[in-house]
């Protein structure tokens, strides 16, 4: 299957993604940070009663929190951005890096059929979804014929 | 693998012909076949955008830096030495090493959270090396350097960008 075609019939749901820090809208700056820790990604899905309400990112943290007067004890939802931009979990890797160049996201939340939150797919991942399905163009290196080794193998 | 000279069928991988001693190694060789494939095997880091640097040095404070990357608009600052790459200082960084503590970022020094000597890479180097390195090192960010000094940084984000516009899905 060419590139082109693979990138737009290839669900989201088929990458392996890690799952995401999921808090609740009430939770505090500090919480969703240890949990954007614990999970390492760069971003917390702020969920209510299990529906995505906002997306809080590690640019959110420095934008509006690092070095601000602001205390990481005050709620998530003041700082997160609201309605975030999303996709579904059977929605194509082509529609998920057409939404990260137009919207200049790094993370982009999905939700399952129900409309419940349910991972997030980063650009990272695309790019390694991208090294492992297309090995020969991005991970094998063509020899090159007229290398030398400069001293015998294992000397 | 059909030997092109004497027609001898001969085993995939070998690298001479059986039959006629013919070189076959050639034909092993990955050779692009034309739009991504080619750009992606072909085109050097250097067809990429940058994006712009925020520079700041290891003694600076991260108060500093920080407001040096939010001028920029960026996520991460380079820690240059004498000229020299010494590190980055990227929102990863920031938010496992800096947030929620009680910290003084005027009084703390960029040395102390950065990340030291990050993975680099040549302007000159093949696209599909910095695919690579994003791949199999977990990096969103890789620095470009030439003689040790960056002169830009390559995002995961333009590299996913460089491989939708050369993916023939979009005209």
């Amino acid at each position: 299957m060419s590139i082109a075609a693979k990138l737009s019939e290839v669900k989201i749901r088929r990458l392996p993604l890690r799952r995401p820090a999921m808090v609740e809208r009430s939770a505090s700056i500090s919480e969703t940070v240890e949990a954007m820790k614990a999970s390492r990604l760069g971003c917390a899905l702020v969920c209510e009663r299990g529906k995505l309400v906002g997306l809080f990112t590690e640019r959110d943290l420095l934008n509006k929190v690092i070095g601000e007067s602001v205390s990481y004890s005050i709620p998530v939802e003041q700082v997160m951005t609201f309605s975030p931009a999303h996709l579904s979990l059977d929605d194509s890797v082509y529609s998920a890096m057409r939404l990260m160049r137009e919207g200049d996201y790094r993370n982009v939340p999905l939700v399952d059929a129900q409309g419940a939150a349910a991972g997030v797919v980063t650009v990272r991942d695309l790019v390694s979804y991208f090294a492992e399905h297309f090995p020969k163009e991005a991970l094998n290196l063509p020899p090159d014929h007229d290398q030398l080794m400069l001293s015998a193998e294992g000397a | 693998m059909i030997c092109p000279h004497c027609g001898h069928n001969n085993l995939d991988g070998l690298d001479t012909c059986e039959e006629c001693v013919h070189d076959l190694s050639v034909f092993d060789v990955p050779m692009p076949t034309g739009g991504l494939q080619m750009h992606i095997m072909e085109d050097t880091v250097g067809h990429i955008p940058y994006d712009r640097l925020a520079l700041v040095s290891p003694s600076d404070s991260v108060a500093h830096a920080v407001s040096r990357i939010k001028t920029i608009g960026i996520g991460q600052a380079v820690v240059v030495e004498d000229g020299k790459l010494v590190g980055i200082l990227t929102e990863r960084d920031l938010l496992n090493k800096v947030a929620g503590r009680e910290l003084d970022l005027k009084m703390l020094p960029v040395g102390e959270v950065m990340t030291k000597l990050p993975e680099t890479i040549g302007e000159r180097d093949p696209i599909r090396v910095v695919i690579n390195k994003m791949a199999v090192g977990e990096y969103r960010h890789v620095p470009i350097v030439r003689d040790g000094r960056p002169v830009g940084i390559i995002s995961a984000k333009a590299v996913a960008n460089y491989i939708l516009k050369h993916s023939g899905l979009e005209f």
